[in-house]
């Protein structure tokens, strides 16, 4: 049986068949073994796989990172290779572009060489069957003569065909009925949606940037930060076809380019309007994900001078000049930072207040030593887990928790924190975070200061303890007690008040000695004290003396402190007292380890936020979504159409009946023998009625 | 001849009119009708809730596709109805108080979602030894239907009334927890695998009744149970049964078309698999009695990856129109977009070969069973091992 509505069927073959023949110029075009290759099944599903194993390795290897990063992952050797393979962006590489155009070539080569033959077999009922080639078809059978050719027509009507009858010479009758011819329009609508599709994202791709840098008209441009200073080959007019690019605008400002990011460097994209950021809002769930980000945006036409205020957020764009205008990121847009800063060689308790700019590098001198603040992003929101976690082998608790979609956690936020580095003259960084509020640890809070010198190191803490105001100012009043030796000379006096005169000299000698010990290097420098100088025998007795020292002199030296800054006094029966005073000696401990020169502490700030937008236009994108409409009309109508026909010839003795199907012949064998049923049910009911 | 006037036609029931309305019954009218005031119900019902255009919209095409599928499939008219009903019953027992659902004895052991969704979870092995006992009983009396076998659909009817009802009700959970950030639970990879056995299960049915397939549940629901195996493991030691808010990227209506459009052609393409196994099985024993003919199974086979590959396709255009609005470009490369369009192309080839070229039999078995193998990369693997735009699903 011949497959009638088979696409490309068999040009497989034919195609290679062909390629040997010799060329003959009376060979219509689509006869040409070329045009037969090209538009084969093979050579698409070829097409295809290629596709699918490129877009495979752009999977595997991860896209677009940067130079220095595949040079250590894949070695000298690989690297430039993979480089010239494209490997590092397979999708806009040159020979996955040409696979696409390939495809598009090959399917529409395809459909010009099959729309002629199926739209003609879309509207023939196929007249010239004879009763002969009825005959012979695999569904074939006679029914009664009796039957009415009207009442024939009419059940065909009603199970859904379409009829054309025709009175032929001979004085027969042929009913020629057809059902799902919209089957074979589907393959149309499938493969032209391929090629519409292609040529949209084609439209929409950076080719014509790809074309640019290749000719020499655009260089991209890697060191240049300012978008009024790109030079002239690294922008383009707000002409351009279709483009992709990103800009960050700070609230209260403005921009009129957005820039495109090329791999090798910048270029600047004029925008036919310019964006201005009113204000960005963020919100925040109490687990601490983001549950909305928007920006108030006000777009003025540089020609015309109007204005359109819109608030744009995720997944609710503005389209402005055919360029649409999406919410992209968030980040600090450079806020106001007040700091209480303190110099740590010097033991002045009075910190100085620094006013400052997130996102934005200062100098800073510090007897006579030159040193750059760089500050990074403000945090205005942390949440915090503060649960502790659970035992791992708790299965019944797990069983437990299954029944219940809410897992309480404790979530809280512990308010902002700043990042910055400080950086010396020799180019040497380390870099701290720090938070504004005090954090609760075990009961008491601190004012915490991470350190670390690398980028992947963990953070080192330096927990300040709060006194009993939630400030710094005992810690820092403690602080000058121990730097400053006149001060601390008074408290070793006051220590010693009470020890029995003949004692006083050599006790406060001891007293003397540890805390200049202490004062010089906390904790460490005591133990380190007591490993080199005291005989190994004595030395745990030694270190818990002078521990005992250290403590009731601390004792001393708070209240002292205190009072020098006219502080209120601390009651000794105050169990938080003696907590503070063991958590300061910690942290005075930890500050002798600081690598800072100085302490800053974030006091306040005004928040500026940036937004960062994504502004693209893609013409192409109509032209997708119309070959994505027409490939799913495409593929309901190829699955779900099902092409028959049907046959009765009413001849002078006998009524044959004959049916052929293009594809699932298997309904066919179910379908037969009931029209068969039916039609001589029919024959058998009604022939009697008629005449 | 063009004189034959249809008027003078003799009355036969043969030659009533066919059409879709003229065959309906009035079960199938009552079912609309009821569907109707659900729908109704849910648009105005709910009324701290603002409905954009777009949700009533999905709302309504919901309402529309529902009343043909159950035209189409008559056992979900009563599957729709049983659903909803026992979904209206859980979110009436709740009373707009989450702690209801620890304290009222129908939720805590049948309603509230986790307890219906460990409901299907255990109805699935149910209907897997079912129909297993019932296949080995088939084979040894080479009989075509026995109890065992009945009784496995009933069980997987029951599966999927639990885990469809244990979704709805788990979108009413998410309002009580947030009553500003409720959604429809379709936002990760745990609630989406519930809904990937609910309609793996339901087109099983489908197939099951409508080519009397029944000695197939064996194989489809090895498969069935081995996804709640991974469901159990990722609640249990992951605890991803917990509701999530969504994060902006995830709220928009498009969720609500998009997701469901692909679990039915992740489905689709599993008991595809699962199909193959079944199919190199009789090309491998043809005396197996107790399982259909070859080219009978290869044609279910062929249907499921058809309907797989156009909700599939559909899929993937609902989520690039929904990137275009969310990400701002239509098709990013990104690996699990990458991936489907791996997952699409593996079965255009396919069907092209089944179509155009003629192939049958066993090549096609073994590809639809490594298709899976691909699916399901691009269902979990890309989450797993690949990071991009789309990690919603994180293990």
């Amino acid at each position: 049986m011949r497959r009638w509505c088979v696409f490309c069927s068999g040009t497989g073959t034919v195609g290679a068949a062909a390629l040997f023949m010799p060329k003959s110029s009376s060979l219509p075009l689509i006869r040409r073994p070329w045009f037969a290759f090209l538009s084969s099944m093979r050579f698409a599903v070829a097409l295809l796989s290629l596709l699918g194993i490129a877009s495979v390795i752009g999977t595997v290897l991860k896209q677009n990172e940067s130079t220095a990063g595949y040079l250590v992952e894949f070695g000298p050797f690989w690297h430039p290779i993979f480089d010239f393979l494209g490997l590092y962006d397979v999708y806009s590489s040159s020979w996955f572009v040409l696979i696409m155009l390939f495809l598009v070539l090959s399917t529409g080569l395809c459909l010009w060489r099959n729309i002629p033959p199926f739209l003609r077999e879309v509207r023939s009922y196929r007249l010239q069957a004879t009763a002969r080639s009825l005959a012979h078809m695999q569904h074939t059978a006679l029914v009664p003569a009796s039957l009415p050719p009207a009442v024939a027509q009419r059940y065909l009507e009603v199970n859904g065909f379409a009829v054309k009858s025709q009175q032929r010479d001979d004085g027969s009758l042929l009913l020629a009925a057809k059902k799902g011819s919209a089957s074979k329009l589907g393959y149309i609508c499938a493969h032209v949606a391929i090629i519409v599709i292609c040529l949209g994202g084609l439209i929409d791709s950076n080719m014509g940037i790809k074309l640019g840098m290749l000719t020499g008209r655009l260089v991209p441009d890697s060191q240049t930060i300012l978008a009024k200073d790109f030079p002239p080959q690294s922008r383009l007019d707000s002409g351009t076809l279709s483009f992709r690019g990103d800009v960050n605008i700070a609230e209260g400002q403005g921009a009129d380019v957005v820039f495109l990011n090329t791999g090798k460097g910048f270029l600047v994209q004029d925008l036919p309007f310019s964006v201005e950021l009113r204000r960005f809002h963020v919100d925040y769930y109490d687990t601490g994900m983001p549950k909305n980000f928007a920006s108030d945006i006000t777009v003025i036409d540089k020609r015309s001078g109007a204005r359109q205020e819109a608030t744009i957020k995720v997944n609710h764009p503005l389209t402005v000049d055919g360029i649409t205008i999406y919410q992209a990121s968030f980040g600090d847009g450079g806020s106001s930072l007040r700091f209480k800063s303190w110099d740590l060689a010097s033991p002045n308790p009075e910190g100085t207040m620094l006013e400052t700019v997130s996102m934005n590098t200062f100098p800073l001198t510090l007897r006579q030593q030159a040193y750059r603040l760089e500050f990074d992003q403000l945090r205005p929101i942390n949440v915090e887990n503060a649960e502790a976690p659970a035992a791992e082998s708790d299965w019944r608790q797990k069983v437990q928790d299954v029944r219940s979609v809410r897992h309480d956690r404790n979530m809280r936020n512990v308010g902002p924190t700043i990042t910055y580095k400080i950086r010396d003259q020799a180019g040497q960084a380390h870099e701290y975070m720090n938070y504004m509020l005090p954090l609760e640890r075990e009961g008491d809070w601190f004012y915490a200061t991470g350190e670390r010198s690398g980028i992947g190191d963990a953070f080192r803490w330096l927990m300040l303890p709060a006194d009993r105001d939630g400030k710094l100012d005992s810690f820092m009043a403690l602080r000058q007690v121990w730097q400053d030796e006149t001060l601390r000379n008074q408290v070793v006096e006051m220590a010693v008040r009470d020890v029995e005169p003949e004692m006083q000299a050599a006790f406060g000698e001891a007293v003397r000695n540890v805390l200049r010990l202490f004062s010089q290097g906390g904790y460490v420098a005591i133990n380190d004290f007591v490993r080199e100088k005291i005989p190994a025998a004595e030395q745990d007795k030694m270190r818990d003396f002078f521990y005992q020292v250290l403590y009731g002199a601390a004792s001393v030296a708070l209240d002292q402190a205190l009072a020098q800054r006219q502080l209120p006094a601390w009651p000794a029966d105050d169990p938080a007292r003696n907590r503070f005073l063991l958590n300061s000696l910690d942290a005075y401990t930890g500050l002798t380890r600081f690598s800072a020169p100085i302490l800053m502490q974030l006091d306040g700030y005004k928040e500026v936020r940036s937004s960062g937008l994504q502004m693209t236009r893609s013409p192409g994108q109509s032209l997708v979504y119309l070959g994505s409409v027409l490939l799913i009309l495409g593929t309901v109508f190829m699955f779900y159409v099902r092409e028959k026909r049907l046959w009765l010839l009413f001849g002078p003795q006998e009524v044959r009946l004959a049916m052929s199907a293009s594809r699932h012949p298997r309904d066919l064998e179910r379908e037969f023998p009931q029209h068969q049923a039916k039609l001589t049910q029919l024959a058998k009911d009604l022939s009697h009625e008629q005449h | 001849m063009s004189s034959i006037k249809s008027n003078a036609l003799p009355q036969h029931e043969l030659l009533a009119d066919r059409r879709l309305w003229a065959r309906l019954q009035w079960g199938d009218w009552l079912f609309a009708a009821l569907v109707l005031a659900i729908s109704v119900y849910a648009q105005f019902g709910f009324s701290q809730h603002v409905f954009d255009v777009y949700e009533i919209s999905i709302l309504w095409g919901t309402a529309l596709g529902t009343v043909l599928l159950g035209w189409f499939f008559k056992p979900l008219r009563w599957y729709v109805l049983l659903v909803a009903g026992l979904a209206y019953l859980g979110v009436h027992t709740y009373g707009g108080r989450f702690e209801a659902g620890g304290e009222r004895f129908l939720l805590r052991y049948f309603l509230s979602s986790q307890s219906a969704i460990m409901w299907q979870c255990a109805l699935v092995f149910m209907a897997l030894f079912c129909y297993l006992a019932g296949t080995l009983v088939a084979s040894r009396q080479q009989g075509r239907r026995n109890a065992l076998l009945g009784m496995g659909s009933g069980l997987a009817w029951a599966a999927a009334v639990a885990g469809l009802t244990g979704l709805l009700v788990r979108w009413h959970e998410s309002y009580l927890l947030r009553p500003d950030a409720g959604h429809i639970p379709v936002s990760n990879l745990y609630e989406v695998f519930i809904l990937f056995l609910v309609i793996t299960g339901l087109m099983h049915l489908y197939y099951e009744r409508r080519f009397h397939m029944q000695r197939l549940g064996a194989f489809v629901y090895v498969f069935m149970a081995l996804l709640v195996g991974f469901v159990l493991w990722y609640s249990l030691a992951r605890g991803a049964h917990q509701i999530q808010p969504l994060i902006p990227a995830l709220q928009s209506w498009w969720m609500k078309i998009h997701v469901p459009a692909n679990f039915i052609g992740y489905g689709a393409f599993g008991m595809a698999a699962m199909f193959g196994v079944a199919e190199l099985w009789k090309l491998h024993r043809p005396q197996a009695a107790w399982l259909p003919e070859a080219q009978a199974i290869e044609e279910v086979m062929y249907k499921a990856i058809a309907i797989g590959f156009l909700f599939f396709t559909i899929a993937t255009v609902l989520g690039a129109l929904w990137a275009a609005d969310a990400w701002g470009r239509y098709w990013s490369w990104d690996p699990k977009e990458t991936w489907a369009f791996i997952v699409w192309l593996n079965y255009a080839v396919w069907l092209h070969m089944r179509l155009v070229a003629g192939w049958r039999g066993k090549v096609l078995a073994w590809w639809a069973i490594i298709g899976l193998f691909i699916t399901a990369f691009a269902f979990i693997g890309v989450n797993l091992f690949l990071s991009g735009l789309h990690s919603y699903g994180t293990l």
